[in-house]
Order: C-alpha cells, then structure tokens, then sequence
C-alpha cells in the first residue's frame, strides 16, 4: 500500500501519524513544494519580529520522516493528477503511483488588482521563505503598510511594529478580523493595536501605488490621503489551492468537497486543512475552516481512513486563539450571528474584559472570551456537544463556571471514562 | 448556599456587638487558634466547617475565625494539612464548684431563645460511672487462665428467648451473634445513610447485627436484612408488613436511655427527601414521635402489640422491647417478660441521642449498670430469666464495658456512641443542628460524603475485631473460654469505692473481699 | 493506561488534591516550604479581580500550579484534572508542535519549546489546561507563560492528588476495555 500526501503543514503531518498508528508497513511519501522540515505557518510572524528563534517553529524533531519512514520530496511539486490511473505527475516529469493520496495543499494569498501593484517588490505573508524575504527587505526601512486586517495581516503588522517600523494597516471593512471577532472584541483589540503604534485605516484601501525602481514609495487610499511606504504587504485573504484537484475533475467549490471522513469526490483521494471544504458543525453546511486544529483533526481523520481505519469527523468549528499586545482573545463558531438567539454579556471596560455566548434553541453556538480565557475549552465542548445549557444558563458566564455546572450524565461520561 | 456567594459575605470581620438576645454566643466556648506561618492559606478549614466558624479575607489574605460559632468538633484540625490549627476553650468565668461554665450558658440561652434547649450524644454530667468503678478477676495459681491463642474462645451467643427444655429450635427464634456486641438503633435521619450502610456491611461482616432506629428501613438497605432489627417506635415510622418481614428480629421501642417517657425528634432540618420517603412523612418537616406509643397504655397491651407482631412475622423473628432504665425497672422488665417479649433491651442514662432536651438528657434515668443487674437477678429469683436475652445499652465505652456488662447480666451490649466515635466522631453534641461536619449525623448533600461507605464499614468492623480480641483475652484471664460462662457471673467483679449499698445493688462484692 | 478518575459521591470539597500538587511540583517537596519560601499559591477566584496569571504574579497574589482543581457548584463536587486524552484536542491545536503524547500515553508538554499561545486553552474541552506565569519562553509578548496541566506525578507511584485524597474520592487505575 502507498500513501501519497501532498503537503508538508499541519493537516499533512497528522496524517503521517495515523497512518503510522495504524499501519507500520505501508510506504508513505509527502510532496511539498517547500523546502522546509515540517513548520508551523502560525509561528511565521514571531520569526519575523524576532521574538522566538527559528527552531521554534518546527513542528517535530528533525529524525521525524526517518522515525516514521516517510519519503519527504521536498521542494518538488505535484503538477497533475489523473484519479483514473491513479498517478500524480510530478516535476521534472516523474510519475508517481498512489493507492492512497490526501491532497492537503493548503492555501494561497489572494493578491487584487491594484494599480501600480505590478511594478514593486510586494510582499505576502504565509510561507516561512516569504517571512525570510519580508524581514530582509524591512532592515532599515522606516514606513511599512499592510493591506488587510485579518489574522494574517495584523500578525504581521505587529511583527513589522516590534522591528521598529511605523506601520499602517488598511482595510476595507469597518472593524478587523471580521471572521474571528464580533464588534465589542474587535474595538478592544483595535484599542490594543493603537496603543502599539499601529495606525488602523478602517473602511478603507489602497487605490494607487506609487514606486521608484521597483521599491514602493507611498500608497494613495481611496479617502484620498496618501501614506508613505517602503514596505508593503499584501493580506487581504487566502485562497485553498483547489487547481490540482479541480484539473483532475474532483468536486471544487472554495475548497475540495469533502464529507466527514475526508473523501473526496474521486476514488482514494482525500483532501484536508486549508484546501478542504468540509463539514461544520452548528450549521452543518460545508465549509473551509482554514484553522490549526481543524486541519490537524482534518489530517487525523484522513489518514486513518486512509490506513483503512474508518473514522468519521463530527465537523469543524471556527476555532480561534489569537493575542495581540497584552489582549488574548478566544472564539468559538459564528460570533455575529446573533439572530434567534440569546445573547449572554459580562463587559469589565476597566479591564478590557469582555465575554459573549450566543444560545440558539437552548445550545451554545457561538462564544467569545477577552482576556479571561481560562478553561474557555468547556465551552467548546457544550458547542460540539450541542448540551443542553437549560439548567445552567445562570452560571454560565460567572468566574466559577466549570464542570460541575455540566449536567451529571454529561459530567460522568467526561470523567468517568478514558477519552 | 452557594459558595462563593458564602465567602462574599462572610469577608468582612465587622463589628461585633453582643445583643440583648444573643448572649450565649457573647461569650464564645472556643478559640480557633491558627499559627500564621504554618497556614498555607489553602482554605481547607474554611470549605470544611460547616458551622460558619471559618472563612477567608482575600483582601487581607488570611484565615480568620467567628470564634462564636466554633462548636469545638474539631474537623479543621484534622484536615488541616500542616497541623496549625488547635481548638482550645475561651475563657473562663469565675471558679465556681455549684455553677459550672455550662449551667451558665445554658441560663443565657434560654433566657435568649425561650426555647427548650437541645443537644446530641448522651449524658455528659458529671455523675458516677459504675463500670469505672468495678474490677475484673484474673485467674492466678488456682485457678489457671486460659491462652486465648491456644485455646478456642467461644464468644458466640444467641440472643432470644429460650425454653425450659430441648425442644424443636423453630419454636424459639434467636439471633445468632458472633460477638456480644450490637450495634444500637440509630435512625436513617438522625444519622446519614452511609453510615448506616456503614453498620450494616460492617454487622453483616462481623456476624452482628445493625438497628434501624425509628427511621425506617432505606431500600438501599433490603440486602442487610438478615443482619437487621427493625424497629416500632411510637411513631411508626415506615412501618409496614415488609419491613417488618425484611429483619431478622423486630423491636418495640418504649423508651430510650437519653430521654426516658418523651419521644424521638428529627429537626425539620435533617428531614431530606431521602428521609421524608424512607420515613413516609413530608421533606422538612420536624418528624416528632409521641411520648406514650399510643396505643400502648398498659402491659396487657405491650402484650397485644407482641403478639401482633408475632402474628404479622408468622412467629419466625424475635420481639425485642426496649426500655430506658429508670425506677422499678426490675419490675418492668419482668413484666415485659410475661408479656412475651423475646429480648429486653435496658438503656442506661449514659446512651446517646440525635437530638433530645438537655434537661431531660441529663437528669432523667438510670446506670445501665445497675439496671441490668437488678434486671439480671429479679428474672433470676422470678424463675423466668430464660425466658429473655437481656441487652444492656447505653454508654458503653470499651471491651472492657462490655465485659462487666455481661457479668452483671447482660446477654450481649448494644454500642452507638462507641461507632459513631469510630467513625470520626469528636462528640461535639450538634447532632441536632443537621451539619455534623464528619457527615455522620447529616444527610446534607455537601456533608454526607464526607463518610464513605467503605471506610464506615472497615472501621466499624475494626472496632468489634479489636473489642472481640480484647474480650477473648480477658476471657481467658479470668479462666473463662465462652461468654455462656461469662454472662451474670458476678463472682468476676468487685467494686472499688462504693458504698455497701451500691455493692449490693449491684450483686457485687468489695475488693479485697 | 492509567489514569485519574474522579468519584463524585466521595468528593467533600476539601481541595487537598490541589495542596498534595502544587506540593509535589514544588522544588522543596515540603508543604510549609512550597508555600512560605517558594511563594506558591493558589489560582482562585478570590483573585478574580485580577485577570491574567502574569498580572496576579506581579502583584503577589497567585502563582497558580495545582494543575488539578476542584469544580465546586452548589452541592456537586469534581477533581478535574487533564484526561489524558488518546487523541488529545489539545494536541491538534498546539501551534508549534510542543505538545505530544508520550510513549507511555501520557500528554506531556515540552517546556523548552512551549510559546504561551493558549491554542491548547482554546481546545481543551476539559478546561484542564492553565497559565503558568513562573515561565515565559517568550519574554518579549506581553501575559506570556507556558501550558501548565496534570502530568500524572512521574515521579510517584501514585499522583500526590490520589495519595492526598482523605474520602479515595481520586482512583487511579486504567480503564480501557481491551
């Protein structure tokens, strides 16, 4: 039996592990078009500030591919896959059998049309190389802007502050980090940002740029203003690298269609992580869930079913840990969504404490925790689970909230039982 | 209450002023004395005390103590765990042979509340223990001892009536006990359910028997059974013809040591919904039996409710009836006799209670001592002492207790304080209030726990092994192999610092003599 | 495997598991020591006004290390510590790569690699993991520490928190059906 996995990150790795926990024999190759040991995308923009060294971000030890027998082709690309033979053609015109392949190719900055864009150096940061180039171009450089406010785009933004920039970020919706924050959290840490010297454009992008052998020299926003750079980067969303599967004819829609064990819609070929659209939880649609732990769950549960162990997966969730300055922040699901629902608050301004549960039909579906995080995971399990929160909603967001509100069944069957 | 809603109020230390109707807690028994610098502050002690005596100032960070409420039962100084926490008495009034420091405190509360004033546990008043003054014989040269590890000891007995002549067993039930110790009849309400499991499992083990008081019998417990008296109080509480069918004796309760002629009292507080169903009355509410058992007002018909239970149990089980021992208990108990009870039950002053007046606990009825040995030898003069098992009860301290008991008279002892003290008791005497922080006398969900089934059963089963061992050797000291040999063989004992009147009471002879 | 399993019926409420913890992980492994000279204490909510561990440790109100502790609501009470899990959601979260499963089943965390990120708060649906200040691997961001949870006492036969307990109200023994 041979294993092909085609990415090298989170959803890749956890899929060379179930296979080895289930089968010791079968051949396992990983192909990525990185040259690194297996990284941690999350942990780019700490290597880029400085404040972590660089085998931080590893994810396992360097003998990881020899302990687990896997062939690493690293730095080689899969350019086309026929799902009829069951081949993949790689670069440098090798043809590489699989009998098992999971595409986990992740995904991709989405760069816009902008005027001018095309004549500069720009930047875009997801990959450990573009980490190693943005920080090269950033020594000694004065005013760095970064376009788009999600995860991605403030990670960065923060990193390039701590190196001494000025920075300015620019966006086009009215608060940031729309797909993880709800308003309240989302003004708290803007509050954050601005006490960093990061200058937060909202509601806003970048029209023109204007540049000087091939080296950015300011921006010109849609308000009008122009702002002076020599640095930019562009982070306005990424995109799952779906064109591989998409050419060999599997089910693409903004991700490869996966049910819950990871199947696509080509015989023996599984896709997980970033480039999959899977199925979520609370509203049981599919969707890209392009988070850490859904990828690795993603990555676990392909590959045993590769390995011939049938697992399902009970469905992703948007999962979010993040912390900007001294802010730690902590999302669960849809936090916007509050129609038909009720909508549990404690605010603390004074100390920027802010923590939010929205309950539809008696569930938890969506939840959010500024600052106080501590044992914030129960509440995961209330959504995943789908518990009833009747009989507890008055402690609910109360500092003493734990298990012993869970219902004693419930109570009984986490603790009583090895999980 | 909730916890932390608890702790919010409690942080203030607050004036303190003593009002006009709270003197008895103007001058506090006991001081909670805590070393600082052993005090890791890990609130134990405060999550412990069940009585609002402990709590914790998270501004100050420190444990402080509302001394007033301290009823010296000594749970946070076992659970403390690096030892700094030591209960000691508060001051003192002025020394005073006639007025103690109790008789006071109880004027202050009466004259605070108007109310009669309650407490748990038995007789603490300073009278004279006649077990403490007799002695045992020990065999010499004459007459050798026996080695009770070469030697069997039998110290099996049955308890039951017994016939004048062999005839078919069946006609006679008894109780077949390996040991002459029972244990005493505490009801499911005054004491928490594990404990009671506790006694069963540990009867059950040790070849005994448990009582279940007037509380009824908890279904958890229909296993035990076979090891059960069930008892008929003047309240009948959970009494049907199942439960009486599910024991292996059943026993009239007339009266108890602790509180001679008034009946049982559960406080509202300790009626759960476990003992409001056990007991078949309403969750909450006081559960009051009546002095008299109403429809006994005479010993014709102590006579009639005997044999009705005889009649219900088909004359397979014994019928114990159980008097407090007071004036002309030789008398009662020969008339309980003829009326054809199996088992006489006497309960000394000393026995022990959940909940009772203080006044009347303390001054009503008589040494079980002299009790039995007066019960003892009028059976004897009336020719009838065979025909009932005698049970000496109340206060019962030690193996050494029990054995004078049998040699005054008694056929077997029945014990309560003694388990309760086994199974962590400090005898506080708060068994009223439903918060026994040792979970022994509560059935509070918070507090109940803190007496494991299995621990109870272990320790109790402890305590009639050690005693059991301890009889065997004193068996054997005094030359003696069996407890038939033991029992009413007064030539044993010998009595130090009694009058010739108390001697002879008590069928004994002076030391020496 | 063998692990830590609660018993409700028995818990009284008492917190010496948590006691018997922070004592075993201490350097002195004495428990007036542990708490007087090394300064440990207890993560509790009468520390609620205070946020972060971090901020608490500043201000010399907590340095929270029992890494097991005790639910308390009404009358119901649970020694809640790390499961132990067989695919441990903590795990899928860590975003470096520093948590693992141990060749003996156990989760363990490797110290030196840890950056304070709290994916593994996020993700564990125990609430098992806390905030340790006493660490930071990580100086330079602000509220750093590293993951601190339950790891089975390696040293002892027995956890502290089993040994401790006055009611057995803590069992440790494997459960797995076979």
């Amino acid at each position: 039996m041979r294993h092909v996995i085609i990415g090298n990150s989170f959803a890749g790795l956890f899929a060379v592990e179930a296979i080895r926990r289930t089968d010791e024999e079968s051949e396992i190759y990983v192909i990525s078009r990185e040259r690194q040991h297996v990284y941690s995308r999350a942990m780019i923009h700490e290597m880029l500030s400085g404040v972590v060294k660089e085998p931080m971000v590893y994810l396992r030890d360097w003998d990881f591919y020899r302990n687990h027998r896997v062939h690493a082709l690293l730095g080689r690309e899969a350019q086309s896959l026929d799902i009829a033979d069951q081949t993949l053609q790689l670069d440098g015109g090798e043809t590489l059998e699989y009998d098992r392949l999971l595409i986990a190719t992740g995904s991709r900055p989405f760069v816009p049309p902008i005027a001018g864009l095309e004549d500069i150096e720009y930047h875009t940061f997801t990959t450990f190389e573009e980490a190693k180039a943005l920080k090269s171009a950033s020594a000694g450089q004065k005013n760095a802007v970064v376009l788009g406010a999600g995860l991605i785009g403030l990670q960065c933004a923060e990193a390039l502050r701590h190196l001494g920039l000025n920075v300015t970020v620019v966006e086009m919706a009215d608060m940031i980090l729309p797909q993880a924050l709800d308003e309240t959290a989302a003004e708290i840490v803007s509050r954050e940002l601005d006490d960093e010297g990061i200058r937060l454009r909202m509601g806003n992008t970048i029209e023109q740029i204007h540049s000087l052998n091939r080296q950015p020299t300011s921006c010109v926003l849609k308000s009008g203003d122009s702002v002076p750079c020599d640095v930019l980067v562009i982070a306005v969303g990424v995109r799952s690298n779906t064109a591989l599967a998409k050419n060999a004819g599997i089910t693409v829609e903004r991700g490869i269609v996966v049910n819950n064990r990871m199947e696509t819609s080509a015989e023996n070929v599984y896709a997980a992580g970033d480039c999959a659209q899977g199925p979520e939880l609370t509203t049981g649609m599919t969707m890209t869930l392009p988070v850490i732990p859904v990828a690795s769950s993603h990555g676990m549960i392909a590959g045993y079913n590769m390995a011939g162990s049938r697992r399902t997966y009970r469905g992703g969730l948007s999962l979010n840990a993040l912390q900007f300055g001294k802010t730690q922040v902590v999302s669960y699901g849809f936090i916007k969504d509050e129609k038909d629902g009720e909508v549990l608050r404690v605010e603390d301004a004074k100390r920027s404490v802010y923590k939010k549960v929205i309950i539809k039909d008696n569930r938890v579906t969506g939840a959010v925790f500024v600052r106080d995080i501590d044992r914030a995971g129960i509440y995961r399990h209330l959504i995943e689970q789908k518990i009833d929160v009747t009989p507890f909603k008055h402690h609910l967001l109360t500092p003493h909230f734990g298990i012993a509100c869970l219902p004693a069944e419930e109570r009984a069957r986490m603790f009583t039982t090895p999980q | 209450m909730e916890y932390y809603e608890e702790q919010d109020r409690l942080t203030t230390l607050g004036l303190r002023r003593t009002r006009k109707d709270d003197w008895h807690h103007g001058f506090p028994e006991y001081k909670v004395e805590r070393d600082d610098d052993r005090c890791i502050r890990c609130l134990v002690c405060v999550r412990q005390c069940p009585y609002e005596a402990t709590f914790y100032d998270p501004e100050r960070g420190r444990v402080y103590n509302r001394d007033e409420n301290c009823v010296n039962c000594r749970r946070c100084e076992m659970m403390c765990p690096t030892n700094a926490i030591e209960i000691r008495p508060w001051g003192a009034f002025r020394d005073n042979g006639n007025w103690k420091k109790g008789t006071i405190r109880a004027v202050y509360k009466q004259a605070d509340t108007g109310a009669v004033n309650l407490t748990g546990l038995g007789n603490d008043a300073e009278y004279v223990s006649y077990f403490d003054r007799m002695v045992l014989d020990a065999s010499q040269v004459t007459n050798p001892s026996i080695d009770p590890l070469r030697e069997p000891m039998e110290l099996r007995t049955f308890i039951g009536r017994k016939p004048e002549k062999w005839t078919d067993p069946e006609e006679y039930p008894n109780l077949r006990c390996e040991v002459p110790i029972i244990f005493a009849p505490m009801s499911f309400g005054a004491i928490s359910l594990n404990f009671q499991k506790g006694l069963a499992r540990a009867a059950r083990e040790m070849g005994t028997y448990f009582n279940t008081g007037e509380g009824g019998l908890h279904p958890d417990l229909r296993d035990f059974g076979q090891n059960a008296m069930v008892q008929v109080a003047s309240g009948r509480f959970g009494v049907d013809l199942n439960y009486l069918n599910q024991g292996a004796a059943v026993e009239i309760k007339i009266g108890q040591g602790a509180k001679p002629g008034i009946g049982g009292h559960l406080p509202g507080e300790k009626v759960t919904v476990e003992v409001s169903r056990t007991r078949m009355i309403p969750e909450g509410s006081d559960a009051i039996s009546p002095a008299p058992q109403h429809d006994i007002y005479s010993i014709e018909d102590l006579r009639l409710l005997i044999y009705a239970l005889k009649e219900a149990t088909e004359y397979r089980k014994p019928v114990s009836v159980k008097i407090a021992a007071v004036h002309n208990v030789a008398a009662i108990a020969s008339g309980i006799a003829r009326a054809g009870a199996d088992i006489v039950v006497l309960d000394g002053f000393r026995g022990g209670t959940g909940a009772a007046p203080t006044i009347i606990r303390n001054h009503v009825g008589i040494p079980v001592e002299v009790a039995i040995a007066q019960v003892d030898q009028r059976l004897r003069d009336e020719g009838i002492r065979h025909e009932v098992s005698l049970i000496a009860a109340g206060g019962i301290r030690s193996s050494g207790d029990v054995v004078k008991a049998l040699a005054l008279g008694a056929d077997a002892v029945y014990i309560a304080t003694a388990a309760m003290i086994a199974v962590g008791c400090t005898v506080c005497q708060q068994c009223h209030r439903g918060r026994c922080a040792w979970g022994i006398t509560t059935n509070r969900a918070d507090l109940a726990p803190r007496l494991p089934v299995d621990i109870a059963a272990e320790r109790l089963a402890n305590l009639i092994d050690g005693w059991a061992h301890e009889i065997k050797e004193m068996l054997g000291m005094m030359g003696l192999n069996s407890i038939e040999s033991l029992r009413g063989n007064r030539l044993k004992l010998r009595g130090v610092g009694m009058t010739q009147v108390e001697l002879d009471t008590l069928g004994i002879s002076q030391a020496g003599r | 495997m063998r692990r830590v399993y609660p018993r409700e019926d028995r818990c009284i409420n008492c917190h010496l598991c948590e006691v018997a913890c922070i004592v075993e992980h201490s350097k002195s492994k004495h428990v007036i020591d542990a708490f007087h000279v090394e300064g440990l204490r207890f993560n509790r909510e009468d520390s609620r006004d205070v946020i972060d561990p971090v901020e608490a440790l500043a201000i010399g109100r907590a340095k929270p290390l029992n890494r097991t502790r005790v639910d308390v609501v009404d009358s119901v009470f649970v020694s809640t510590n790390c499961r132990h899990c067989a695919e441990p959601d903590c795990v899928l979260a860590c975003k470096n790569g520093s948590l693992y499963v141990n060749h003996d089943g156990r989760v363990l965390v490797d110290e030196d690699k840890c950056v304070g990120c709290w994916m593994c708060v996020m993700a564990c649906r125990y609430g098992a993991i806390q905030r340790n200040p006493t660490r930071q691997n990580v100086p330079d961001v602000a509220n750093n520490g590293i993951n601190l949870h339950c790891d089975l006492c390696p040293d002892r036969d027995v956890p502290a928190c089993v040994w401790v307990c006055p009611t057995n109200a803590l069992v440790f023994e494997d459960r797995e059906v076979a």
